[in-house]
């Protein structure tokens, strides 16, 4: 039973949502689906047209937001093109505040926009490497934090289990955990898509 | 890129992303209670930042459920971790389960030299170390004994698929022995596999002597890295493989199988070695198309989604066989 239960679930496309209480809006839905798989190509966009590469995290954070209130009014048709001219137009404003000479990102747009994220034939034999992408994800975690990522996800332990095997308080495997999921999600959106699943 | 790499690997996180990722681990584990909900979605309603850093951390946290399939029978919070069966006359010195990743290892150290049995069932995997350093790693639905003297180390491989990392000592030769045949460690890494009465040996790195059963003909052979030999009772033959194909075929070791060319019949009697469900497929045309890529050893899912998609078969599911066909 154990094993037909397990077929159900892992086949079912999981919808990688907020839907447990609310159900998620249109906007969250499209931020998730459309948005996310273009982390790679926005911080190429980011890190190519400006110089101090530790602003970047706060531009793309600043992107997202100003793309997620957009889309709470409208729907942007075309999401890849509506997040890159976001960012341009942010990039403009700052290097016009700081006084900085700017750059020539108009063109990068349509040239990045090709290059990217087009599904080839073998994406579907791509996406058989999600596990060793995954696997590779978590390899560049620092030791502990891995440790304790892998005794949640692989092992499926509680804190309280983990901060007993780990012999660390259950503040600090929060800690390790919180970490760990951020550093996933940076390498995770920093370098998709081929392998996500169509839903 | 690496300057990029650098920096989101030593990236401080703020609180947001910080308390954001907290919630999102807590949402989903037991605990999480109808007032941690009301928290959280007032905290999501504070501000657009909240919200977005919420749904992009638990985005790609959602992603990692697969990692589950790394798991080993062996390994899930009730393991009880039981390698050494008939342990009477031996002393395990120690016994503890340490996690390093790609599955459950156990280590073990044995003291003392009687001949102990380790033996692991469809889809289990385990890792013995030895007192000399050695291991010895057990694929799925695998019998060894292991007997250790001052004199000899000695493997006997009863069936299944073995990988070793000998610890070269001169003195103490190791010797792996199958279906009557001996292989003879000169310091190397090797597999070995017993398949109904044939033996496959395969060179990773260094040097072993392989001895064939006495009443086969053949001389020894001295094989080295790349090398594959295959023994059947009567006839021994020796082929170079690239490194690749050899790592290919240990991929068991991370969890996965990988095919490069493989007809779909290989296929799913590969993977059928790893799942007590078995994978049944009859359709003549499909057996014969191939297939390339990695594949979670104990994800039959995955393994229905793949010939979904690629061969376009349907996967039915019959309690302990799931029939695929057109």
């Amino acid at each position: 039973m154990d094993k037909i239960s397990n077929f159900r679930r892992a086949t079912a496309v999981s919808l990688p949502g907020a839907a447990r209480g609310t159900p998620m809006s249109a906007a969250d839905e499209w931020f998730d689906r459309e948005v996310l798989p273009l982390e790679k190509l926005l911080m190429q966009f980011l890190e190519r047209n400006w110089r101090n590469p530790s602003d970047l995290p706060d531009f793309r954070q600043e992107v997202y937001a100003l793309v997620y209130e957009a889309a709470l009014t409208e729907i942007p048709g075309n999401t890849r093109h509506f997040v890159l001219t976001t960012a341009r137009n942010l990039l403009i404003n700052r290097a016009r505040h700081e006084r900085i000479i700017p750059i020539e990102a108009a063109a990068d747009i349509e040239e990045l926009g090709l290059a990217l994220d087009v599904p080839g034939p073998d994406r579907i034999v791509i996406a058989r490497d999600e596990l060793r992408h995954l696997q590779a994800a978590l390899d560049r975690l620092p030791p502990r934090c891995r440790e304790a990522v892998v005794l949640r996800r692989v092992n499926g332990l509680t804190r309280t289990e983990i901060a007993q095997q780990m012999g660390i308080t259950e503040f600090t495997v929060t800690r390790y955990l919180s970490r760990g999921i951020c550093m996933l999600a940076d390498i995770l959106h920093g370098e998709p898509s081929n392998i996500r699943r169509k839903s | 890129m690496s300057q990029f790499r650098e920096r989101y690997e030593n990236a401080p996180y703020n609180d947001i992303d910080m308390r954001a990722a907290n919630y999102v681990e807590r949402r989903e584990a037991p605990g999480w209670t109808d007032h941690d909900e009301v928290e959280l979605e007032a905290w999501l309603s504070e501000s657009v930042a909240h919200r977005i850093t919420f749904i992009r951390l638990n985005s790609s946290w959602k992603r990692t459920e697969r990692l589950i399939a790394l798991r080993s029978p062996d390994n899930g919070p009730d393991a009880a971790p039981d390698p050494h069966k008939g342990t009477r006359y031996l002393k395990i010195a120690a016994v503890f389960g340490v996690f390093l990743g790609l599955g459950g290892f156990l280590v073990t150290y044995l003291t003392t030299p009687p001949t102990e049995s380790y033996s692991t069932p469809v889809g289990g995997r385990e890792i013995l170390t030895l007192k000399d350093g050695s291991r010895i790693e057990l694929n799925t639905d695998t019998s060894v004994r292991v007997a250790l003297s001052g004199k000899e180390r000695a493997v006997t491989v009863e069936k299944g698929e073995v990988y070793f990392e000998v610890h070269h000592d001169a003195s103490r030769p190791f010797v792996v022995t199958a279906q009557g045949h001996r292989v003879v460690d000169l310091g190397t890494q090797f597999s070995l596999r017993v398949d109904k009465a044939d033996v496959k040996v395969a060179l990773l790195e260094g040097r072993v002597r392989f001895d064939p059963y006495a009443q086969t003909s053949t001389k020894p052979e001295v094989l080295t890295s790349g090398d594959v030999l295959v023994a059947s009772a009567d006839r021994v033959s020796v082929n170079k493989e690239p490194l690749r194909n050899l790592l290919a075929s240990l991929a068991w070791r991370g969890g996965m199988l990988e095919f490069h060319n493989t007809s779909l019949a290989e296929a799913v009697a590969e993977f059928n070695r790893y799942n007590q469900t078995k994978i049944v497929l009859e359709d003549p045309r499909a057996r014969a198309e191939t297939i390339n890529g990695m594949l979670p050893i104990n994800d039959l899912a995955e393994f229905a989604h793949v010939a979904k998609n690629l061969f376009g078969l349907r996967a039915e599911n019959h309690g302990d066989e799931i029939v695929l066909t057109r």
